[in-house]
């Protein structure tokens, strides 16, 4: 028995388990395509390590195929996480390619059946560990595979450190998070690689188990701290968020008015919750629709529209970013839940202003926030 | 001579199955609707799964021979992945397509196509008629399924189809028996194809599979070509489509869907999205026109032309609603840009409800419904 293989085993799955929970919570707030496959990601990433339980518990060489269908059953997570993984990072785009998520779903589907032939791999006790070596079809399958999450991948995380690199919008711990988080999945990545190579290196460290899944454990680990201090990190965009406005729905008029872009035109608040309450009475006649009008698209923008108890809110971004109506519906929240008994009394309450750059953080310019500001936690 | 007759016969399928599937992807650069990508993506992969027939024909006798037990599996591993096309696109046809499904599928495929170059589970051994695949009880099972999956996910949309053409059987006559045609080939062809697989070429089993597989593609190919939405029929749930002479601001054509009228006039609904979308100019200065009012599930789509603009008001839509209303919009204008400018609100272009009805054909299910 290994034990501390074990303890490995346990730290990992408790690490994997704990940002499945943070993540679970956001996604309930935040209820994007991004959070629900980063979630489904993480728990097959949790799952992952119980395989290695087998590996460790058991060292008889004789009870080979137990150690193989044990590990595999819970492997088959982890490549379907790698399926969720494209997928999330496709649904930060603005029009996901169904296509590009669907294929990485067919290569996982492709390693699980290959993985569970006999003929594909071979598995050995060393003497130290349990070995797995991967024939040449395997092998291909698995630089396929691992190529296309990589290059499907590379490209968000490259965008997201040049937003994280830029000027001081984000703090310097969300930086050394994001970064450390980049250098454990290489790491893991970088190990899968050489795992799966026809001879092990010599650099043990990389291949062995234990160092695995404890560079699996930093991976999760980084993402619950990256979701708990910045969890629309991932939804970083500059000049993609044009205005914010909250108007008292009585009588149209404007309390708050944040403007993103400092080049953008004066906006006039009033009339585009204006244009809201016409229109939703018109078009409830004529559609014999009891809903309210959500969003609004111009061939440019799109204006994004929540109620409130007492106002209604708008945001107008340049792009369909999926996070902007959960978000714009929790500011309206927070802002009525503070100010709730002067929104009757006052024509403006430039206070917010404050609690929407620390909302909005991942989209604010440098410019405007000057100074780091601490995103406040206010979904959990 | 069979196997000639062969390479013949599975070089015209590989043909047929080619322009269908660059129409499948026209339709899709027009209309944007994912159906169309997966639909085509099928009819793609069916021609690499039938070019397994042509190259065992072509390299039979030949030194490449010894190859064909390694190509073969390859080429075969594309009917799986045909199958979860075709699954895939039946479940974007729907209303609210369940990505979750589709994944499910692919993840399916993929252990099927995985399963297939394991050779225990399927061989593949040449003899004198062509070569004869085996296939073992994993995959069969994993076909099975599959093929259960798929009946579940089609079923209930093909139908769905039937069941609208046959409201109106005088209307819908030629295009329902077409559809069956198409349809009933397809299941055959599928089916004899899957036991064609077992037997070599030269037994003559290609034969009867790929009779039915050209009924199937030619059918199929006039089905896109002639009524391209039909498979996405009863996806909108319509109300009425204005077309609005921009100078003047008032509705010049006007076509109810859902042949209840509502309460509101068409000038007050023309009315209030002009002076929204003149609202929402002043408001936001730098935007262009409003193109769509999002009410939750329903929505009021607009389309810019040069001399009018065209307002589209349902209770679902899709990026397929917007790209019907800009091809309307486009053959209004060319029809009647000479007349562009009246400004009397008559409706003086009735005859241009046919070209609605034939753009919208298969929308008009709501109007067929029994009281």
């Amino acid at each position: 028995m290994d034990i501390v293989g074990l303890a490995l085993v346990i730290i990992s799955f408790t690490c994997g388990a704990i940002s499945v929970r943070t993540a679970f919570k956001i996604y309930k707030t935040l209820e994007t395509g991004f959070f629900q496959y980063l979630l489904y990601a993480l728990v097959g990433f949790t799952m992952l390590p119980l395989g290695y339980l087998f590996q460790f518990f058991i060292t008889d060489p004789a009870a080979v195929q137990v150690v193989t269908v044990g590990t595999l059953f819970f492997v088959v997570f982890a490549y379907i996480s790698l399926g969720c993984i494209v997928a999330a990072v496709e649904y930060l785009k603005k029009r996901p390619n169904e296509l590009k998520i669907d294929l990485s779903f067919l290569f996982a589907g492709i390693i699980i059946a290959e993985r569970f032939l006999p003929a594909f791999q071979e598995t050995t006790w060393n003497g130290s560990y349990w070995k797995m070596t991967f024939k040449f079809p395997l092998m291909i399958t698995f630089a396929v595979f691992y190529l296309y999450v990589i290059v499907m991948t590379i490209p968000f995380l490259m965008r997201i450190w040049k937003h994280i690199r830029e000027g001081q919008k984000f703090g310097s711990d969300v930086r050394r998070l994001f970064l450390l988080m980049i250098v454990a999945l290489a790491y893991s990545a970088i190990a899968l690689m050489i795992n799966r190579g026809e001879s092990y290196s010599n650099l043990d460290i990389l291949v062995h188990p234990q160092g695995f899944l404890l560079f699996v454990s930093l991976g999760t680990i980084l993402i619950y701290y990256i979701l708990k201090e910045s969890p629309t990190l991932f939804f970083s965009s500059t000049d993609e968020i044009i205005h914010l406005g909250i108007v008292r729905t009585k009588d149209n008029q404007p309390l708050v008015d944040y403007s993103f872009s400092k080049s953008e035109k004066e906006i006039q608040s009033f009339l585009v919750t204006g244009v809201q309450s016409t229109l939703k009475t018109i078009f409830q006649e004529a559609i014999q629709s009891g809903e309210e009008l959500k969003q609004i698209r111009t061939g440019r923008d799109i204006v994004t529209i929540a109620i409130g108890r007492n106002v209604t809110g708008f945001i107008i971004a340049i792009r369909d970013i999926e996070v902007l109506g959960p978000l714009l519906v929790h500011t309206l929240s927070e802002f009525e839940n503070k100010f709730g008994h002067e929104i009757l009394a006052r024509n403006s309450i430039p206070e917010f202003d404050e609690s929407v750059e620390s909302i909005f953080h991942f989209a604010i310019h440098d410019s405007q926030n000057p100074k780091q500001k601490k995103e406040e936690r206010l979904w959990f | 001579m069979v196997l000639n007759a062969g390479l013949v016969v599975s070089l015209i399928i590989i043909v047929c199955t080619i322009p269908v599937a660059i129409k499948d992807f026209k339709m899709y650069n027009q209309m944007r609707s994912d159906f169309f990508r997966y639909f085509g993506s099928f009819y793609f992969t069916l021609s690499i799964w039938m070019s397994s027939y042509f190259i065992q024909i072509l390299f039979l006798d030949t030194l490449f021979e010894s190859h064909l037990p390694t190509v073969i599996p390859w080429l075969l591993g594309a009917s799986w992945v045909c199958m979860g096309f075709l699954i895939a696109s039946g479940e974007f046809a729907k209303k609210n397509p369940n990505r979750s499904v589709i994944r499910f599928i692919f993840i399916f495929v993929g252990i099927g196509v995985g399963f297939s170059y394991e050779p225990s589970f399927l061989s593949v051994q040449v003899t004198e008629l062509g070569v004869l695949i085996s296939e073992g009880l994993p995959i069969v099972i994993v076909r099975i399924a599959l093929i259960i999956i798929g009946v579940i996910v089609l079923a209930p949309m093909l139908i769905g189809i039937v069941r609208m053409l046959n409201k109106d059987p005088k209307r819908y006559s030629r295009i329902r028996y077409l559809f069956i045609v198409y349809v009933g080939s397809g299941v055959v062809s599928i089916l004899l194809f899957m036991n064609a697989m077992k037997s070599p070429v030269g037994s003559g089993a290609l034969f009867y599979a790929s009779a039915f597989t050209i009924v199937f593609l030619a059918s199929g190919w006039y089905i896109l070509h002639k009524h391209p939405t039909l498979f996405l029929a009863a996806r909108h749930d319509l109300v009425d489509l204005i077309i609005v002479e921009k100078d003047s601001g008032l509705p010049v054509f006007r076509y109810n869907f859902d042949g209840v009228e509502s309460g509101i006039q068409p000038e007050i609904v023309t009315a209030f999205v002009t002076s929204a979308r003149i609202a929402l100019r002043v408001a936001i200065p730098t935007s262009s026109e409003a193109e769509h009012f999002h009410f939750g599930e329903s929505s009021a789509t607009m389309n810019e032309g040069l001399f009018v603009y065209g307002i589209i008001l349902s209770r679902t839509s899709s990026d397929l609603l917007a790209s019907l209303l800009r091809l309307v919009i486009e053959e209004f204008e060319i029809s009647y840009w000479f007349k562009a400018d009246t400004s009397d609100g008559v409706y003086e272009f009735d005859e241009f409800r046919e070209v609605i009805e034939r753009y919208f054909e298969f929308d008009l299910y709501p109007t067929l419904l029994p009281d």
